[in-house]
């Protein structure tokens, strides 16, 4: 059984977040829920964690906020992500396949 | 289920302000939990059982959340001192529509006096001007209270909206009171001769009956929209919670400590320099003479008092 490195998942909170947004908006619990199911729950995320980064994207501008009309239950809160974001998720993205590039290069020296 | 994430949560949040912004964040949590607890449940685990385990894992979240809110303060106190928070737009256009409307009210008044003031004469004119421009006045003072209110600026994060409303709703009261006194007031003042006398204070003027009258008249009309803003009022203020962003309560704590500082350095000064003098007059004169200065130490230590007071 392979091990999964928490720490550097967590680096890309961030893009992750932002890829399950690029997929269609989506609302705190469903975002957690996405992320566990994608991984067979290998990673869990925090709810803290969600909280904040959420938080930090929409101070940057990369996301947006905007609360649904569930009748029952309470309303949801909706996070979208905004073009910038997109570009931002695009330009990580492709940072970490050039630093992971890198890496194999160094790792086969 | 949600009274009890709801009384957790607001046992979780008691000590931090309730602004706005915590009240949508302690919703969205709630929602959340919910959710959460109803899958729990869902792979059968008791409610109980669930609410708890959710619950725990948010009270561990807190720990963190405070920690988050640190580091997300520092990019605050950065932010804060170098940009001012932007106007949203639903802020823009509220102020834009207060100052018209404003101005709205302030030239139909304008217009009726100017049109109306020799022809029908002062009493017609102000409750004319009035009746007519008060929808737009009163609505506003209220809407810009409202908005000013609801604002962040640098250094306050905004007032909830409800609070924000009862505010409004008051200055909005005691506007419509003040108006309506005016309509008493301004053709009293106007036949009296105040206007005159207030510009020519030698002029003969007395305070007969008449002007009584209307100052009770002014007051009876006004009293029932006063009086309940004026509660209104006295309620917010004394249950006033600080918006004051964390930034500024630092700068203010360690300003006061300065100041605490300087305090007792002078304090000490005053009354060495008293004692100094007590012992030269001492030397020159007598003790009793000496005991004379003290009332001036006591009367320094009270200026310099109430100097800090004012800071």
């Amino acid at each position: 059984m392979r091990k999964m490195s928490s720490d550097l998942l967590r680096g890309h909170t961030d893009t992750i977040l932002l890829s399950v947004l690029a997929k269609g908006d989506n609302y705190g619990y469903a975002i957690c829920k996405a992320i566990g199911a994608t991984t067979q729950d290998l990673f869990e995320l925090k709810e803290v964690t969600l909280y904040s980064s959420l938080k930090r994207l929409q101070q940057f501008g990369y996301v947006s906020s905007y609360w649904g009309d569930e009748s029952s239950g309470g309303r949801r809160k909706y996070y979208k992500v905004t073009e910038l974001g997109l570009k931002v998720r695009e330009t990580n993205i492709a940072d970490w396949q050039f630093t992971n590039q890198i890496l194999l290069n160094l790792f086969s020296i | 289920m949600r009274n009890q994430i709801e009384q957790a949560l607001s046992n979780i949040f008691n000590e931090y302000e309730e602004t706005q912004e915590l009240k949508e964040f302690k919703e969205e949590i709630t929602v959340n939990l919910i959710e959460r607890i109803k899958d729990k449940i869902k792979t059968g685990i008791e409610e109980q059982e669930a609410i708890q385990q959710a619950l725990s894992q948010l009270g561990d979240i807190t720990e963190a959340a405070d920690l988050t809110s640190r580091q997300t303060r520092k990019e605050l106190i950065f932010k804060s001192c170098v940009t001012k928070p932007k106007i949203n737009k639903f802020h823009a256009v509220g102020y834009t529509f207060a100052g018209l409307s404003f101005i709205l009210g302030l030239i139909i008044a304008g217009y009726i006096f100017s049109q109306y003031i020799f022809s029908q004469g002062i009493q017609f004119c102000t409750n004319t001007s009035i009746l007519c421009s008060f929808p737009f006045l009163v609505i506003s003072i209220g809407a810009f209270v409202y908005l000013g209110l609801t604002q962040e600026t640098t250094s306050h994060y905004p007032m909830s909206k409800k609070r924000s409303f009862l505010y409004a709703i008051s200055a909005s009261l005691f506007m419509l009171g003040l108006l309506l006194a005016s309509s008493f007031m301004l053709p009293s003042l106007w036949h009296r001769g105040t206007i005159k006398t207030f510009f020519f204070p030698y002029a003969n003027f007395t305070f007969n009956r008449i002007f009584t009258v209307d100052i009770v008249r002014a007051l009876g009309i006004s009293i029932p929209f006063m009086l309940p803003a004026l509660g209104i009022f006295t309620f917010l203020i004394l249950t006033e919670k600080s918006r004051i962003k964390p930034w500024l309560q630092k700068a203010i704590e360690k300003q006061c400590h300065i100041y605490d500082e300087k305090f007792e350095l002078l304090c000490g000064a005053i009354w060495m320099c008293v004692i100094g003098f007590a012992g030269i007059i001492w030397l020159l004169c007598s003790w009793a003479w000496a005991l004379t200065i003290i009332p001036f130490g006591v009367t320094a230590q009270l200026l310099l008092l109430y100097f800090f007071a004012e800071k």
